[in-house]
């Protein structure tokens, strides 16, 4: 869910409405997720990507051009209106970038985004490398990624004026639970989800629509059980049971299950079965963690705990892509070495670099088996990494605090 | 459309890889551009995220290898969420 509207419903609702609400701001994409598999069909099948996004690159600015004019309208009625008191700062340009570069950290955004990217990266190019992990240029990647993540973390603590992530809130350990548990759900989900509508088109011989339609499944089950979820925390005032008992163990029940279910002769009535797992405890946990952080603080600092919470999803999910990268990249084409008859094999660098490839050679014969069976081979063992990284979540959900939100006043004022 | 994208250059393997940027990035910048557009006003901080979802399609609409097209879903991505941001902000005050 956007931060934006979070924020907007954090500003105007009660705690204990406030999952309900924001349940209720996610259920357009009930309606949107099944414009998107058609669409994207027409586009491949039709003009090609490159239409696909160069007809959003023409449309963005004219749907988004007249709420510009909107907003520069009411901006300058408020200005004359004496609603925005114009402060002068008096600084000259040069002394404002400096006071800027200070307040925004810009020193501390350099170090983390360096640092992640740099250590990250490596595991998806080292195949790419004539030596692999032996090459200088992944192995300086990795040990100066590594330094200045560490550098990070000591400029923050004894040399940085300003920080840009106020580390004070993550000393609670309801916020930091909820924290590493938006993170492990990320890790988790991008670990799985990043070949899987690969594995959908080629391995289960889905047409594009009915692959988004399945990939889909997540978004649909988790907004529409959110809806649910928030019903019923309206209704007993208390999330962190619901989290532990229900939320966590379901998702390693389906994550666990796909183990089993996405294999070469993958029956794709029992993906979706995990699928539909895996979006209920989703919504359930994505609602109770969001909750969390918001009952674990104080209101003013609420838009900032939401963001806090956002980022840690965010780099998690970068964390996924890239171990699901090192397994691809390490597992897929070793095993389609493995696998191909004798006749395929020469094609083999082409059928590892394309999906179009891949899905092009006929269900049943010996290459399609063989491509499907290194795809099933490479899946097994994502998807075993991501159940192994759930068990950070039953942890990081048993230290909340058992924070009821019924009876919890916290919005003075407007009451939704 | 990313494993279609990624399979025209032949670069299947790395359809995991151009999210990771755009993961840190996006992530990372959060806080800071909220705090960057509050301070620049409305109309301004909108336009800017435009700026950056326009470049990014454009980038992803003509991209000639998978590298422009990762630094294409940085601009997307944070042009996105902090368009969002902004939405929101303009219904609470007015």
């Amino acid at each position: 869910m956007s931060l934006a509207l979070s924020v907007f419903i954090a500003d105007t609702s009660q705690l204990k409405n406030r999952a309900f609400a924001f349940a209720f701001v996610s259920s357009p994409y009930i309606i949107t997720v099944w414009m998107g598999g058609p669409t994207v069909e027409a586009f491949l099948n039709g003009p090609g990507f490159r239409w696909g996004f160069g007809v959003f690159a023409i449309v963005t600015p004219i749907i988004t051009l007249p709420l510009f004019a909107l907003f520069t309208l009411n901006y300058r009625k408020a200005k004359k209106a004496g609603l925005m008191p114009v402060v002068d700062s008096g600084r000259t340009f040069m002394q404002s970038a400096k006071y800027y570069f200070i307040q925004f950290d810009v020193i501390g955004i350099f170090l983390i985004s360096a640092g992640l990217a740099l250590f990250l990266l490596p595991f998806s190019l080292y195949s790419f490398q004539a030596q692999g992990w032996k090459s200088p240029m992944i192995l300086s990647m990795l040990v100066i990624g590594f330094v200045v993540c560490i550098a990070f973390v000591l400029y923050e603590k004894y040399l940085a004026p300003v920080t840009f992530v106020p580390f004070g809130l993550l000393l609670d350990r309801t916020v930091m639970g909820a924290c590493i548990l938006a993170a492990v759900l990320f890790v988790e989900f991008y670990i799985w989800n990043s070949y899987f509508y690969s594995f959908l088109i080629v391995v289960n011989n889905l047409t594009i629509t009915e692959a988004t339609y399945v990939a889909n499944v997540y978004s649909i089950g988790s907004c529409f059980f959110s809806l649910l979820v928030g019903v019923f925390i309206r209704w007993t005032g208390r999330f962190k049971g619901l989290a532990l008992y229900f939320g966590v163990p379901l998702t390693i029940l389906g994550c666990g299950c796909m183990i089993a279910f996405r294999n070469a002769d993958a029956k794709i009535g029992y993906i979706v079965m995990c699928q539909i797992f895996i979006a209920f405890s989703g919504g359930t946990l994505v609602i109770c963690e969001q909750i969390a952080v918001m009952a674990a603080t104080s209101h003013q600092y609420i838009a900032v705990v939401l963001a806090i919470e956002g980022m840690f999803s965010s780099i998690g999910g970068g964390i996924g892509s890239s171990i699901a990268a090192a397994i691809w990249t390490g597992v897929f084409p070793v095993k389609l070495a493995e696998y191909l008859p004798a006749d395929a094999q020469a094609n083999l660098t082409m059928i590892y670099g394309s999906i179009e490839v891949q899905s092009s050679y006929a269900v049943g014969s010996d290459t399609r088996n063989a491509i499907n069976h290194a795809y099933a081979d490479a899946q097994k063992l994502m998807l075993i990494a991501s159940t192994a990284v759930l068990a950070l979540a039953i942890v990081s959900v048993a230290v909340w605090r058992d924070i009821r939100v019924k009876d919890f006043k916290q919005v003075k004022g407007m009451v939704f | 459309m990313t494993p279609y994208v990624t399979s025209n250059f032949s670069l299947h393997s790395l359809t995991a890889t151009t999210s990771v940027m755009s993961s840190i990035i996006g992530g990372v910048l959060k806080l800071p551009l909220a705090k960057v557009l509050d301070i620049w006003g409305r109309p301004q901080g909108f336009l800017l995220t435009v700026i950056f979802l326009e470049v990014g399609l454009i980038m992803m609409a003509a991209c000639q290898n998978v590298e422009t097209y990762a630094a294409a879903q940085v601009f997307y991505w944070v042009g996105y969420v902090e368009q969002i941001f902004r939405k929101s902000k303009s219904a609470l005050t007015q």
